[in-house]
Formats: C-alpha cells, sequence, structure tokens
C-alpha cells in the first residue's frame, strides 16, 4: 500500500493518480475474447484459464490481475493487468528486464514489458507476459510438508542461498513474502511479481510499495529504495522455516499460513506481545531463540542497518558482472534503420508544379458584311434560289423533283464550300490540330511521370525488400539466439534442479544422522542416571529376588528395558524382565501387576528425565557428523559451480556469435538502403522534370481547349443564318 | 482463545476499524436494497434511460464481482468477506437468487462459485485497430431487480440487526460489520433513525457497525457526495438520512481522496441524489477496509 506521508511517497503517489486503471472486473470481460484484448500475437492466439464458471480465472495481487493464458502448442503465460499504477513503471521493468538479462539465477522467471498489451474499454494498457512456471506457492509446500523437517530446513537453506544470490547480483526483490515465492520440483525457488524490484539502474528512484505488511519492518518507509529493502523480509521468512522445520506445532499454535507464515505485522510493530515470538524463545531450541533475538534486535534498529540474511554455509558461485551488452536487438534493428531513412516524401522536386489557367477567350463569330467573298457568296445563293422557284412554277413536276433536288444539292454544297473556306472555320481547324498535339504531348508526359513513379516504387519495394529481409534474418537469427540461450537456461534449470534434488536428499540424511545421534545422546543420559537407580530402590522386589536378578547381571533400572510374562493367570504364570540385549531374566515371585508396576517404575524414572535431556548435540559431535557430509555438499556446490559456469560460457558464445553476423545483416541492409536513396534522388529529380513538362502540356492543352471553346458558335447554321441575315 | 490472540485480529485497541482482515478473521458486507415501486423510474445521469432498480442491481452485481476478484488467490477465492443482500419492497428478505436464495450472508467463496445466471451482455467496444465492435460479454449475477410495493426501512434495518448481531456474536474480534442501504425514496413503515441507531449500537471489538447509506434519484439535480454537515442539504428527509449514515473510517477517506474526492475528517458514509455514476463510487468508497493482499 502506498500512503502518502513522506515527500518523496508524495510524489509517487502524485504520478499513480495520472490515468485510472480497469478494475479485475473489466480486465475479466476483456479476456473473454483474447484475440480483440491481446496485441501480442501469442496472447491473441491463446485462451485464458478458466473458473468452473467459465470465465477467465484471476489471481489478484497488490498491483494487478494475473492471468494465465495458454496457447495450443502447449505454451503458457501469465499475464499480469495492472489495476494500480505508477509512471515510470515501464522504464522500471525495463530496466529490470535490461538487468536480470544478465543474471544466470534459476529462481528469475522470463518477462516481458508490452506498454500497449491489452485493450480494455476502447483503451490500450500495458501488461508484463510472464513465462508461467510449474511451482507450488510457498504456503501450499509449507502445508503438505509439516512433518518434513528436513524439506523445511532445506527450503530455509535454500531461500538464504537465493536471497545471497540476489543480494549478490545487486537485486532487491521489495516484497518477499509467501505469495511471491514459488517452490518448483526439487526444491528449487522462483520468485513472482517484479514490480517493486531494485536494481543497480534504479537507484536513486523511490520505492513504489510496501511490500506485504506481515513480513515488513515497522520502519520501511513509504519511498524506502534499495538493495536493503528485503534485509528483514528475507528473516522472517528463514525465520518461519526454520522454525517450522523444528516445530511443526507453531503453525497451528500461531494461526500460521493465514496472509503470512508464523508472524504478522503486530509481531513487529508489539514485539514485547508478541505470541510467536515467545513461541521462538520458549521452544527450548537453541536456533529458534537465537532468531528470535535476532527479529528483536533488528526491530529495534531501523530497516537499512538490518544486516542481510546470508547463508553460513554452502560457498557461492560468484556471478560475473559486466557481460557485453546486446547491441543489436531485433526490435532496435528496424527502428536504427527507419530512423535513418531519408525523407524522401518531403523533397521539394516531387511538388507539383501547378501555373495559373490560361483565361477563357471570347467566343469567336462569323463576320458577313466585312468579307467580300461572303458577300459574292450570298449574291450567288439569291440567284440560285431565285432559279429554283422559277424552275419549279414551269418545267412539269416530273422532270422538276430531280431538278430541283440537283438544284439544291448544287447550292448547298456552294453555300458548305463558301462556310469551310470562311477564315474563322480554317482558323479553328488550325486551332484543333494544335489541340490534338497538346493532347498528344500532355499524355506523353503523363505517362513520363507514371514511368518515373514506377521506378521509384520499384526502388521502394526494392529496399523494403532487402530491409524486411535483413529484419527478418535479423530477427530470426535473434529468436534463434534467444532460444539457444533458453535452451542453455533451460538446461541449466535442469541440472540445478536435479542437484538441488540431490541437495535435499543430503540435506535429509544429514538431519537424520544428527537426529539419531541426538538420541543416541540422550540415551546415554537416561542410561547413567539410570544406572544411578538400584532396583532396591523400588519398595516391590524382595531381597531373594534382587540377589537373583543380579546374577543375571539386572542390577539398576538401567538395565532392563521392559518385561514380559509367560501363562499369565494360570498356576505356571511367570514374569520376566527383558535386557536391552534382549536376554530374558526370570523373575521368579513376582506377579504380572508387580511386574508392570515394575516397569512404570522405570518410565516413570525416564520420564522425569525429559526435562534434563540434551535438546542440541555438543557442537563438536555435531561438527563430526557435519563434516561426514560436508565433501559431498561441496562436491554438489562445485558441480553447480560448474553448472553455471559451463552455462554463462554457452550463453556468451552464442551471444558472441551472431553478433557479428547481425552487424553484416546490418551493412547489407544499409548498403540497400544507400543504394535506394541515391536512386530515389535521381528519380526524383526525373519525377520533378516529368511533372513539370506535364504541367507545361497540360498547360497548353488547357489554354487549346479554351481557344477551341471559342470557335464552339462556328456551326454551318450558324453560317447560313448570318448569309440570310437573321441573327 | 488467548488473551495476546484476541489482541492480534482486533488491531490496535485505541484505534477502532484497524482490525486486519484475513480468513480466519473476516467482515461482512451486507447490502440493504430498496425495492419499492417508484424504483422503476429512471435515473439520471447516464446516456440511455436506466430504471433504477436496474442500475442498482447492476452496481452491486459488479461490485459483488469486483469482491470476487480482489479475494481470488492460486487456490481459489479467500473468505476474506462474507456477503449478503437484503431486498425490502412488497416484502423484506434475503434476494439472492439461484443456489444462493435465502441466505443472508454468505462466505465470498460461495458467492464467487454460484451467480444466479450467467448473463450474456452485448458491448460495443472499439478494437485495437479503433473499430467498433459487439462484443458478447458473460456477466455474472447474483439477484434480479425487482421493484413492487412500498418502503419498509425500519423492517429491513431490524432485518439487517439480526443478521449483524448474528455474524457478530460469532466473529466478536472482526472489522465491524457494513451495511450499506440503497433507497430512493422515504420510509413508509415510521421513522428509520431508531432502527438504524441501534443497528449502529452493535460492535465488535474493533468498533460499532457501520451503516451507509445511498440516495439514488431521478432527478438531474448535482449529487451531494459524503457530507460532514446537514447544514448544506435540501430537505428534511436528505437531512434524516445523513443522520442515520456513520462517519466514514479512515481507511475509506483515504480510498475517496485516491478518487479525487477532498472529504472532511467526519464525512458521513452519505451520498444523497446519487446519479449513475456515484452509485459505483458510494460502493467503491464505503467498503474499502484494510488493505487485502
Amino acid at each position: 500500500m502506498t500512503t502518502a506521508t513522506e515527500p518523496d511517497a508524495a510524489a509517487a503517489a502524485a504520478t499513480t493518480s495520472a490515468r485510472t486503471f480497469p478494475r479485475g472486473a473489466s480486465y475479466m470481460e476483456a479476456l473473454q475474447d483474447p484475440a480483440s484484448a491481446f496485441a501480442d500475437p501469442d496472447l491473441a492466439a491463446a485462451a485464458p484459464a478458466l473458473t468452473p464458471l467459465g470465465l477467465p480465472r484471476p489471481v489478484s495481487g497488490n498491483f494487478a490481475a494475473v492471468f494465465r493464458m495458454d496457447a495450443a502448442d502447449g505454451r503458457a503465460w501469465a499475464v499480469r493487468c495492472f489495476t494500480r499504477w505508477f509512471d515510470d513503471m515501464g522504464r522500471r521493468y525495463e530496466a529490470v528486464d535490461a538487468h536480470l538479462q544478465k543474471q544466470r539465477g534459476t529462481w528469475r522467471v522470463g518477462f516481458e514489458f508490452q506498454s500497449q498489451g491489452v485493450h480494455v474499454d476502447g483503451e490500450w494498457y500495458p501488461i508484463v507476459k510472464m513465462d508461467w512456471t510449474s511451482g507450488q506457492p510457498l504456503l501450499g509446500y509449507i502445508e503438505q510438508h509439516l512433518w518434513d523437517g528436513a524439506a523445511l530446513a532445506y527450503l530455509a537453506h535454500r531461500f538464504a542461498t537465493l536471497v545471497d544470490e540476489l543480494r549478490r547480483a545487486g537485486v532487491a526483490h521489495g516484497d518477499l513474502q509467501h505469495g511471491n515465492i514459488l517452490v518448483a520440483p526439487g526444491g528449487d525457488l522462483r520468485l513472482v511479481d517484479y514490480d517493486g524490484m531494485f536494481v543497480p539502474a534504479l537507484a536513486g528512484l523511490t520505492g513504489n510499495e510496501l511490500g506485504h505488511r506481515n513480513y515488513q519492518h515497522p520502519s520501511r518507509a513509504p519511498g524506502e529504495f534499495g538493495l536493503h529493502i528485503d534485509n528483514f523480509s528475507s528473516w522472517v521468512v528463514y525465520a518461519s522455516l526454520v522454525g517450522l522445520s523444528v516445530d511443526p506445532l507453531l503453525w497451528g499454535r500461531v494461526d500460521g499460513g493465514d496472509e503470512c507464515l508464523l508472524f504478522r505485522s503486530q509481531d513487529f510493530t508489539d514485539p514485547v506481545h508478541s505470541d510467536a515470538l515467545a513461541a521462538f524463545e520458549s521452544s527450548g531450541h537453541p536456533v529458534l531463540a537465537d532468531l528470535a533475538g535476532r527479529l528483536r534486535s533488528y526491530l529495534a534498529m531501523p530497516l537499512a542497518s538490518v544486516p542481510p540474511l546470508a547463508p553460513d554455509r554452502a560457498p557461492m558461485p560468484v556471478l560475473q558482472e559486466g557481460r557485453p551488452v546486446d547491441l543489436a536487438r531485433q526490435q532496435s534493428l528496424m527502428a536504427v534503420l527507419r530512423d535513418e531513412a531519408p525523407a524522401a516524401a518531403s523533397s521539394p522536386l516531387v511538388e507539383d508544379i501547378r501555373r495559373p489557367r490560361a483565361a477563357a477567350r471570347p467566343p469567336v463569330h462569323f463576320s458577313h458584311p466585312t468579307t467580300p467573298r461572303l458577300a459574292a457568296g450570298a449574291v450567288a445563293g439569291a440567284v440560285l434560289l431565285v432559279l429554283v422557284a422559277m424552275a419549279s412554277a414551269v418545267v412539269p413536276v416530273v422532270l422538276g423533283l430531280p431538278a430541283l433536288l440537283a438544284v439544291t444539292a448544287v447550292g448547298s454544297l456552294a453555300a458548305k464550300t463558301l462556310w469551310r473556306q470562311s477564315p474563322e472555320v480554317a482558323e479553328f481547324q488550325t486551332k484543333q490540330a494544335g489541340h490534338a498535339d497538346a493532347t498528344r504531348r500532355r499524355d506523353e508526359a503523363k505517362s513520363a511521370v507514371a514511368a518515373v513513379l514506377r521506378q521509384r516504387a520499384e526502388v521502394d519495394k526494392t529496399e523494403h525488400e532487402a530491409l524486411s529481409r535483413a529484419g527478418r534474418a535479423s530477427e530470426q537469427q535473434q529468436s534463434e539466439r534467444d532460444a539457444a540461450i533458453r535452451q542453455v537456461d533451460d538446461q541449466l534449470r535442469v541440472t540445478l534442479t536435479a542437484l538441488a534434488a540431490q541437495e535435499q536428499e543430503l540435506y535429509r540424511a544429514e538431519h537424520t544422522a544428527l537426529a539419531a545421534a541426538l538420541r543416541d545422546a540422550q540415551r546415554v543420559v537416561i542410561d547413567e542416571d539410570l544406572r544411578r537407580k538400584p532396583l532396591s530402590m523400588y519398595s516391590g522386589l524382595d531381597d531373594r529376588l534382587l540377589f537373583a536378578l543380579a546374577l543375571d547381571d539386572v542390577r539398576t533400572a538401567a538395565d532392563f528395558v521392559d518385561v514380559f510374562v509367560e501363562n499369565e493367570g494360570k498356576a505356571s504364570e511367570l514374569a520376566y524382565l527383558v535386557r536391552a540385549d534382549d536376554k530374558r531374566v526370570k523373575a521368579t515371585g513376582l506377579s504380572a501387576a508387580g511386574a508392570r508396576q515394575l516397569l512404570s517404575w522405570r518410565r516413570g524414572l525416564e520420564a522425569r528425565l525429559s526435562a534434563s535431556l540434551p535438546t542440541s548435540l555438543p557442537d563438536d559431535v555435531a561438527g563430526q557428523i557435519r563434516a561426514r557430509f560436508s565433501a559431498p555438499r561441496a562436491e554438489l556446490a562445485r558441480a553447480e559451480g560448474r553448472a553455471r559456469a559451463d552455462a554463462e560460457r554457452q550463453a556468451d558464445a552464442v551471444r558472441a556469435m551472431p553478433v557479428a553476423d547481425s552487424t553484416a545483416l546490418t551493412a547489407a541492409a544499409r548498403q540497400a538502403q544507400r543504394q535506394a536513396a541515391e536512386r530515389r534522388v535521381k528519380l526524383d529529380q526525373d519525377l520533378g522534370r516529368a511533372k513539370k513538362a506535364l504541367a507545361e502540356a497540360e498547360w497548353e492543352l488547357d489554354s487549346c481547349e479554351r481557344e477551341l471553346d471559342a470557335y464552339r458558335g462556328l456551326t454551318f447554321a450558324a453560317f447560313l443564318r448570318g448569309i440570310i441575315g437573321l441573327p | 482463545m488467548q488473551p495476546d490472540r484476541d489482541r492480534r485480529q482486533t488491531g490496535d485497541n485505541d484505534m477502532p476499524y484497524t482490525a486486519e482482515i484475513s480468513r480466519a478473521n473476516p467482515t461482512c458486507f451486507l447490502f440493504l436494497i430498496d425495492q419499492s415501486e417508484s424504483m422503476r423510474e429512471a435515473i439520471g445521469g447516464g446516456e440511455v434511460p436506466m430504471a433504477k432498480a436496474d442500475a442498482v442491481a447492476d452496481a452491486v452485481n459488479r461490485l459483488l464481482s469486483e469482491l470476487t476478484i480482489k479475494c481470488a488467490k492460486e487456490e481459489g477465492v479467500r473468505d476474506y468477506f462474507h456477503v449478503g443482500v437484503i431486498g425490502y419492497g412488497a416484502k423484506v428478505g434475503p434476494a439472492f437468487g439461484g443456489a444462493l436464495a435465502g441466505h443472508d450472508l454468505v462466505p465470498l467463496s460461495h458467492v464467487a462459485a454460484q451467480p444466479a445466471r450467467l448473463e450474456e451482455r452485448t458491448r460495443s467496444t472499439r478494437n485495437g485497430s479503433g473499430v467498433l465492435t459487439q462484443q458478447s460479454v458473460k456477466f455474472p449475477t447474483w439477484f434480479s431487480p425487482v421493484a413492487y410495493g412500498d418502503t419498509p426501512m425500519c423492517a429491513a434495518l431490524t432485518k439487517a440487526h439480526d443478521v449483524v448481531g448474528k455474524w457478530l456474536a460469532e466473529h466478536p474480534g472482526s472489522f465491524p460489520p457494513i451495511v450499506l442501504n440503497i433507497t430512493d425514496g422515504e420510509s413508509t413503515d415510521g421513522d428509520p433513525s431508531g432502527p438504524a441507531e441501534a443497528l449502529r449500537e452493535l460492535m465488535s471489538a474493533d468498533g460499532n457497525s457501520l451503516l451507509f447509506n445511498l440516495h439514488v434519484s431521478s432527478d438531474q439535480s448535482e449529487p451531494i457526495v459524503f457530507p460532514n454537515a446537514d447544514r448544506s442539504l435540501p430537505d428534511d428527509y436528505a437531512r434524516l438520512l445523513f443522520g442515520m449514515s456513520s462517519i466514514l473510517p479512515p481507511t475509506m477517506r483515504t480510498a475517496a481522496t485516491q478518487q479525487d474526492l477532498a472529504l472532511a475528517e467526519d464525512a458521513r458514509g452519505f451520498v444523497f441524489n446519487a446519479d449513475i455514476s456515484a452509485i459505483p463510487q458510494f460502493l467503491d468508497v464505503g467498503t474499502q477496509v484494510l488493505g487485502l493482499r
């Protein structure tokens, strides 16, 4: 929870209000249709895990609802959909990603931050797509192994190792708690939820969460951030695991597992009244008392002073820092190339060349009255028409019609010839030929432009192909490289898991040996004491029987372990005492009831001793036993170191190899791009010229058209009307 | 129980409403829903006219869904809350439908597992490419809107008193029960102040039960949200409901602040003239309890 009480926390809180995020129910609705909800093709094609009602099944946390998505090919992801948000979360995730890329720890789970990941109610929201990890949540694991002290002790050891590994890697989780720790098969641990993670690149920022309340130091301030933020919570987890490995009854006694392990926030804010700490102290087990004492002393200091949890054994391989950074990541390649591409579209050469259109011309008319040829034509026409009229009156009708037709035809031909020979019509015809010419020139210019454009498109296409070839090849290589590294990781994980299983076995054997040794030590104390209790102390045996038993070496309570009665209730009833070596010794005269009483006397003596029995082994004895296991354990540690180093080398080799290739690819793509750019410059010049020519042709054509428009009135009918003198 | 354990569960002795909610120490939400005739009228705000009864049922059903999601963990829905819905109109009684019918309070995991219906609703949303698409969405509902009869608010508060009293007997150390009363009109069976006060007097070791009132309105006047004094209220009816409402504990005030509402320290859990968008806000603020993980 983030509550604003300090200046930096207030600043952090201020950035949260910038945008309201969907609630869980909205995500649940959106994910009912993954294809429209997700941008990521994997997720869009995957199906959400469902509740029994058939709705997407969420797991809710402090910042996010997490949904499991299953692909048809068996891959699965956990998708974090944020319900709360801090504006710099994306940046933080990038920094965490960059830093974790350099770690080979098996605890980390692969993830990808997508700023536009899920589409809800018309808007895009970020997601984190995490690889699904098959681990059991810590609480479930504890409940299942509550009576398996060795398993829990091993878990504690593994956890301490993990915390140490994180610290050495410069990483603090920020919210170490039962819900974020998964136990993988073999006892290896995985951490999930990196929302509040610290990595060195984030130094100087404030924290965005306080972590689970039942794991936090009371002094952890809102915004407190740094490598130290896990220091207290890791001790809380460790103490709980160790406590349970020693005394599983603690689980029930403090209501363990109810949003906590064994401790709650109240135990930290008010340690004086903490029943969990008291239970540790009154357990009589020195390790638990020591842990409770540590927790108390840590509570008395600020969080920054709490020492980190460090395993007291198992030398850790030092993780190497400062590996070569991946320069040519697949996403960046295309972007780099795109950024450098010339901005051809804005080149002034390809701008349209426009000219003002020619103004329309006033229409042209026939100029009859002023033209002598036209006047002569008019006279000839009139004479002809008079002749026709006269002929039709005189000549008989049979002859008259063809004559009339002939005369009319001759007349109209003459008139048409006159019309054609008029200077306006001749002018018009010239203009028409000019127009046809201009049209042809315009069409040529047009196809010249089209040709240049085609060439340019060709260049673009070639370039695009070259680039996407390079991109594809690079993506291909990148994904091959990723796959290879993943394979190395997976291989390492398998090896480490196997080693962890062996180590757990070793741990169990050591635990068993120590327990057996402790039992033996307790036995020695009991025997010593019982040897000081002669049978004569017990009032139920007469002297004769005591004497007889002494002859069989049964003199003290230590000398027998059980009683045995033969033919009980019959006349031949006979009681025996059973010695430690299983030999039965006759106790003539002792009744069955008397024998049982004797045994319960002995057991009473033993019970009285139980409070004073040793609860732990002397250091040297324990040390000897531990020493027996140290060699195989060291061997395992060496094997782990070797496995990690091998994986490291393999991963480095994978990384080293494709970098050169992708540089070559980049070079090839750049070359193609450069050529295309050169071609484009030239084509753009051509295009400019072609467009200019086209614009001129268009202008010519345009003015031709306008001139022709002016002659539209020069028809034969208009000519005739002019001859007759009609308007 | 050991004394330490009592102390642990009830939080800080001096500060009420600080008990931590866990599966072992859950709290309860009881919704009282006015089902009188007038709830058929359309509510203010919103693009499409919607009956008050429908708007309230939608908002409460959605809140129930939201609560089940908030408490959903790896192994299933955790019973941080016990939840009940009491309707009052022609009759007063539990309003859950389906398998939960007849139950007053049920653990949240049961709520999650047994909605009365899974409605197929059609929503138009713009998809990633900006195209308007129709999407069919499954929407769980636990009770249906009803609008028939009078407004027997006294009887409803008395019923709530029974339910909460019984629950407190079993959960004496819990975060105090929260009763959210949603109504649109005046009580028809007498002055509800008395039963309301009796209800608020029920207490756990962590403080008095909380009664919040939401008045939904058909008219378009501006909602009055979480007031701290009755001076600004328009009429006696509003002042009556104000007087019946508990002061918001700090966690809820903080939640309201995060929704950009500036509230006075003595702001009451009361909203008057709520329009369609004020209902979920009221429900959201009124159910904010100590940080769940």
